[in-house]
């Protein structure tokens, strides 16, 4: 039973409750038909390569995941991010008169159908039946599905406001604006189409470009427009006191542009380290070792106000300096045995090393690694070649290391993150093509798990056969430098003179930023650019006037590694402590204040020995070289010999095998197995108990313990024990109790000392002594301040 | 009201579901430390009861047709010498030398058309599931390193990935290391290279304990920076390796000595000192060691066992092989039900490749990777049915193929990883996925 109320103007609610219904709903019509009206007034044009490209970016139909992969999704394919609108309209009109497009009724092509959910779409909703994307979709298909025009007008030049923002509390969010620049010279605001990619969590970005905060720091955003991009930074400040920042004293430009960016930020930098930090963290980061208990004693009381500057100097002339870089680019140039054998591993070794030592300019130094052919053992720089044995992985290698460039995505397809093109790629590539080797008498190695693996003499020549062949066109690549559009250089016939002098040369800022970059990368503990190699506009440096003020630098100082190396560690920035304060402690990127990492295997496993003053042995090498002086990775096979403790901790620490040209591939994680080895390896228990072990000379010597103490501090950490530390230490070496003590306390301290009085057997007590002397080093070794850069 | 769509942040949404998001924050699990991991696991209710994998690699290469697929009607020169016997599954029949799988063949799976083998003595197909020839950028990472990285450690007692394989001659057989995952996901590997340090051996544990509170007032002195929880880390992890040093629930669960006798004797016994030809000894044993380390908290088990690449005297060697085998896997399967793992814990035992259908001049097969077999057991999956069909000579796949992929994809199922939607990014920072996109379980068995 139905009852009708009516109201007193004699209306039934029923007929009120329905014209309301009607008025809500050709409202909201009306608001869908203005909306629609908005679209079309802000873009009344559609074009295949321009609007509908966009859309099928910014709804991410295109991306990798999704039917951008190369072998689509779902059946259905498009061009990864629309780099190819030909393919991408050939692809969708093969389907023409299908369902996926249907020109009659166009609102039920399922390009409509599927990113609105009309139909289950696995990729879900992508955008609403009222948002641009869709207006653009249904108008192109109502003007009947137009493809690309043949000399079709393309995007020249792409601009974003603001680039760079500070974003201080209470504001929390900032709107960009995309404008592009066309072929014909016309401009338009994109920004509702163009595709946003923060770089992290702290910001997130609605498809209109607005950036919000979702927590306080700095986020890269990734701005797209069809085939251009680029990158903005938008920093979000926290709440901050009214405090003022205190910079300490600028040393060089260094300071000048770090304290700029950290005054921007609101960044209040950490104090300057002490002389023992310093001194520590200058020999580990300048040499790879650990100062000797003297060398940290001598500088910590020293009072030359001008010490720090001295001993950088010094550093920088240290033998030592030129086998960290002969490390550090034996890494890199992938110097291994097994491609380049053992022979190949040390003249190369040598050669890195000697151009260190010989203060050979950077440039020089990669000029001569280009050019080289030969024999791999009269020409020690031939083995780039041998170890980069196709064009495709020396394409790929040179690039990446010498100009950080990472090039190997344009393979297939073009670089979704950067400009290079599949025709960059196969016309750089084929400048490479004409190496060659000849392999002097046969391979000595018996067995052939892997063809590359040549044991003997390689001669590397150059005799171009045949240019390499372009994978997307099937057809012979064009010889070009990279990001140069000329189509042809002038060339010397080997091209490799006109490669390296190209590569090289001071206005190649590539070349010049990624050394750079590596170089403070090694000193500073992480790059201005991260990763170190991976230089490109979508992935900009955290402090860009930096990196220009250090390319110019070392262009001015003609490429000399030293010169930069001591602009750096002379800087307050970088003999900052690591300790952080209230308003740094959450920046991990702006050198705010000192890295903390864990050290390389190598500088670990020499500063251990080094403390205890025993070398460790390593397989196929005489007893003394040490960790950081290994030339290649493994002279001895593990199957051959069984690895020696020092082989096993290299390994179990991340000493990279050299099978990538890159920093990444080595390790400084911590995982269990290091645990075991740093707490239980035989290795140190051994060399502790050495005879000329300087652990058990002082156990045996009739040194205090409160000396011994000092001098085990000063060897393992480079600093002197704390008062509390000092005793807590000497406590234990006297106290005979096996179990061992808690912090000392007054009435445990009383009770021990009682104990200690109790006469003892005299070898007993050395035996005792010498224990708790290893013991006590043991813990010292296996603290986060010994293990760890600070 | 429902809120079907979220306009603000459609245009960062994927197709696989995860929005960027949910998406970044996977890619950047590879920064996070130990503790910042420890932390997340928490959060996301990672619990003490713990899915597990165990995997027994057969290395070499087992003879499919005299194990699981017996051809009765085929030529003398193809059949062999060994007979069908009847399970206790009707239909299903396998070889008279492993009586005790018979009699269980409700608790497993033979697959019977492992069809995508590759031609080499190689155990990545089995350890990554992966078979493409193309290598990403550091490599592709171990099942168990894949798990270390999704799930990490149950607890702190022990790491989430133990390997109890053995170095073999034949380095291929080796297992791949942790590839593009990293050294923090490697194996731990108490047989390996590492294995004395697993034993306390020149120190007692009395003094190791006196070590430990001087490393810790040490280091108390001096706490201070460590923002990146990288210290944190290591120190978490020495406090592992402690544990384990001094009295963990991995050392205890290495102890294969507090089983009692008439266990042991289930699974077996066997020389475990000698690798069998350039494969790895033959230590059923260690099955038992498998099952006592995933109660533990282990969450991948792997184990090498044996060796099967037998171009001559296959049958000879079968005779002698086949009933150990049976012995262990059947006491294996067997424990896992009584003591009520079976739904967790997913066993699978399988061999790079099959043996050529014809018997050579030595009375041995040859290498034969166009088909190949797999034993399942537990992990939850519908036991007691055989998977595929062979033609007559057991040479080919004809019903059913399957693929490495498709096994992991259901061992992963069982994991609880969702694989399909969780990329990795290898080296050089390109997106993999551990398994071809769309790879689904095998449906059969869930």
């Amino acid at each position: 039973m139905q009852r009708c109320l009516v109201r007193p103007d004699g209306i039934p609610w029923k007929v009120h409750i329905i014209l309301l219904l009607l008025v809500c709903v050709v409202g909201k019509f009306e608001a869908q038909i203005l909306q629609a009206q908005s679209h079309e007034q802000a873009f009344p044009q559609i074009r295949f390569q321009v609007e509908v490209e966009a859309v099928l970016s910014k709804a991410g139909c295109n991306m990798g995941a999704c039917h951008g992969n190369l072998n689509g999704k779902g059946g259905f394919k498009l061009s990864l991010r629309g780099q190819d609108p030909k393919d991408d309209y050939q692809w969708l009109m093969k389907e023409h008169g299908s369902r996926r497009l249907n020109l009659f009724e166009p609102a039920q092509s399922l390009i409509l159908q599927k990113p609105t959910s009309g139909v289950s779409h696995q990729g879900g909703t992508r955008f609403r039946t009222d948002s641009l994307e869709y207006s653009i979709l249904s108008r192109w298909l109502q003007a009947g599905a137009p493809g690309p025009e043949p000399d079709a007008i393309r995007v020249t030049r792409l601009s974003v406001t603001p680039k760079d923002s500070v974003i201080r509390h209470p504001k929390d969010s900032i709107q960009l604006q995309v404008m592009a620049e066309f072929s014909d010279g016309s401009t338009a605001d994109v920004t509702a189409l163009a595709v946003y990619e923060p770089s992290n969590l702290v910001s997130e970005v609605s498809v209109g470009g607005l950036v919000r905060r979702l927590k306080d720091g700095e986020s890269t955003i990734g701005v797209r427009f069809l085939e251009h991009q680029l990158a903005i930074r938008v920093a979000f400040m926290p709440r901050t006191s009214r405090k003022r920042i205190r910079f300490p004293e600028s040393f060089n430009y260094v300071d000048d542009l770090i304290f700029e960016k950290l005054d921007k930020l609101g960044i209040q930098p950490s104090e300057i380290t002490d002389d023992s930090e310093f001194i520590r963290r200058a020999f580990l980061d300048a040499l790879g070792v650990l100062p000797t208990g003297s060398e940290a004693k001598r500088f910590v009381e020293s009072e030359d106000p001008d010490k720090r500057r001295q001993l950088i100097d010094s550093l920088l002339e240290r033998p030592e300096f030129s086998d960290r870089w002969a490390l550090i680019w034996s890494d890199l140039l992938r110097n291994e045995e097994k491609v380049l054998d053992s022979q190949g591993v040390e003249v190369y070794h040598q050669w890195i090393r000697n151009s260190f030592e010989q203060r050979k300019p950077l440039d020089q130094f990669v000029r001569e690694l280009i050019v080289a052919t030969g024999s791999t053992y009269d020409v020690p720089t031939a083995n780039y070649w041998r170890a980069n044995r196709t064009p495709d992985v020396r394409a790929e290698t040179t690039a990446r290391t010498f100009l950080g460039i990472r090039l190997q995505c344009a393979k297939c397809h073009n670089h979704p993150f950067d400009r290079w093109t599949q025709d960059d790629y196969y016309d750089w590539a084929t400048l490479f093509s004409g190496i060659e080797y000849e392999e002097v008498g046969a391979n000595k190695r018996t067995d052939k798990f892997d063809k590359n693996e040549f044991v003997g003499e390689q001669i590397v020549k150059y005799e171009l056969k045949e240019e390499y062949i372009n994978a997307r066109t099937k057809k012979p690549a064009t010889p070009r430098f990279l990001g140069d559009n000329a189509q042809s250089q002038t060339m010397d016939q080997s091209r490799l003179k006109s490669l390296a002098h190209w590569m090289t040369s001071a206005d190649n800022h590539w070349f010049v930023k990624s050394q750079v970059n590596r170089i403070w990368y090694h000193i500073m503990g992480r790059g201005l650019v991260e990763p170190v190699d991976d230089l490109r506009v979508t992935n900009p440096p955290v402090n860009p006037a930096l990196l220009e003020a250090l390319a110019t630098d070392f262009v001015d100082a003609g490429f000399d590694v030293r010169h930069l190396v001591r602009q750096i560690m002379n800087s307050t920035t970088y003999q900052l402590s690591s300790t952080p304060n209230v308003t740094n402690k959450e920046d991990q990127q702006n050198f705010s204040r000192a890295i903390v990492k864990r050290l390389d295997a190598e500088v670990l496993l020499d500063a251990q020995n080094q403390a205890i003053g025993v070398p460790a042995k390593f397989n196929g090498y005489e007893l003394g070289l040490r960790a950081g002086q290994i030339p290649g990775v493994r002279k001895v096979k593990w199957r051959k010999d069984t690895p020696s403790s020092g082989d096993l901790f290299l390994a179990t620490f991340g000493k990279p095998d050299r099978l990538m040209a890159c920093e990444c591939e080595r390790s400084n994680e911590t995982t269990l197995n290091q645990a075991f080895f740093l707490v239980s390896d035989k290795g140190v228990g051994e060399r502790m108990n050495e005879e000329k072990s300087q652990v058990r000379q002082f156990a045996e010597s009739e040194i205090s313990d409160s000396e011994v103490v000092e001098l085990i501090y000063w060897r393992t950490l480079s600093r002197a024990p704390s008062h509390a530390e000092h005793l807590f230490a000497t406590h234990y070496l006297a106290n005979t109790e096996s179990v061992s003590p808690g912090l000392p306390t007054k009435e445990s301290g009383r009770r021990k000392s009682k104990l200690t009085a109790e006469p003892l057997d005299r070898s007993v007590r050395s035996q005792d002594r010498l224990n708790k002397v290893q013991d006590l080093t043991w813990a010292l070794l296996n603290a986060k301040e010994f293990v760890f850069r600070h | 009201m429902l809120k079907i769509f979220d306009q603000q942040t459609a245009g960062s949404k994927f197709c696989d579901g995860h929005n960027r998001r949910t998406f970044l924050q996977i890619g950047a699990l590879g920064s996070l430390s130990l503790p910042q991991l420890l932390k997340a696991e928490a959060a996301s209710g990672i619990t003490n009861s713990h899915k597990a994998v165990i995997m027994v690699y057969m290395c070499g290469g087992p003879p499919h047709q005299d194990m699981y697929d017996l051809k009765p009607d085929a030529p003398a020169e193809v059949r062999g010498e060994f007979s069908p016997i009847k399970t206790n599954v009707s239909g299903i029949e396998i070889c008279e030398h492993m009586p005790k799988l018979a009699s269980m063949m409700d608790k497993f799976v033979p697959i019977r058309t492992m069809a995508n083998c590759q031609s080499g003595h190689t155990g990545f197909q089995c350890f990554t599931g992966n078979v493409s020839n193309s290598e990403p950028a550091g490599g592709w990472p171990h099942v168990g390193s894949v798990v270390s990285k999704f799930q990490g450690p149950v607890h702190d007692g022990v790491p989430p990935f133990v390997s109890l394989c053995y170095t073999t001659k034949h380095k291929p057989y080796n297992e791949p290391k942790a590839g593009f995952l990293g050294l923090g996901h490697s194996s731990f590997r108490p047989s390996g290279p590492g294995k004395n340090d697993l034993v306390l051996k020149d120190i007692t544990t009395d003094r190791l304990d006196n070590r430990k509170t001087l490393l810790t007032s040490v280091d108390r002195f001096r706490r201070k920076w460590d923002n990146s929880g990288q210290m944190e880390g290591m120190d978490s992890f020495s406090q592992r390796a402690m544990g384990i040093l001094t009295s963990s629930d991995l050392f205890k669960a290495l102890d294969i000595s507090e089983e009692s006798a008439a266990t042991r004797e289930r699974y077996g016994y066997a020389d475990p000192n000698k690798p069998k030809g350039d494969g790895a000894p033959r230590v059923p044993q260690n099955l038992l060691l498998a099952r006592r380390l995933v109660e533990a908290g282990v969450r991948v088990v792997t184990v090498n066992y044996s060796f099967w690449d037998w171009h001559g005297s296959n049958f000879k060697n079968g005779k002698e092989e086949l009933p150990i085998f049976d012995q262990g896997i059947t006491a294996l399967v067997e424990d896992l039900h009584q003591r009520g793992m079976a739904d967790d814990v997913s066993v699978v035992a399988w061999g790079e490749f099959g043996r050529t259908p014809k018997i050579n001049k030595n009375a041995g097969r040859d290498h034969w990777p166009r088909v190949s077999s797999a034993l399942l057991a537990c992990g939850g999956m519908k036991t007691g049915q055989a998977i595929g069909q062979t033609d007559r000579q057991a040479g080919e796949a004809i019903e059913r193929p399957v693929l490495f992929e498709e096994v992991y994809a259901t061992l992963y199922r069982n994991m609880g990883i969702n694989l399909n939607a969780d990329r990795l990014f290898d080296f050089r920072g390109r997106p993999q996925y551990l398994i071809p996109p769309g790879t689904a379980p095998l449906d059969e068995l869930i």
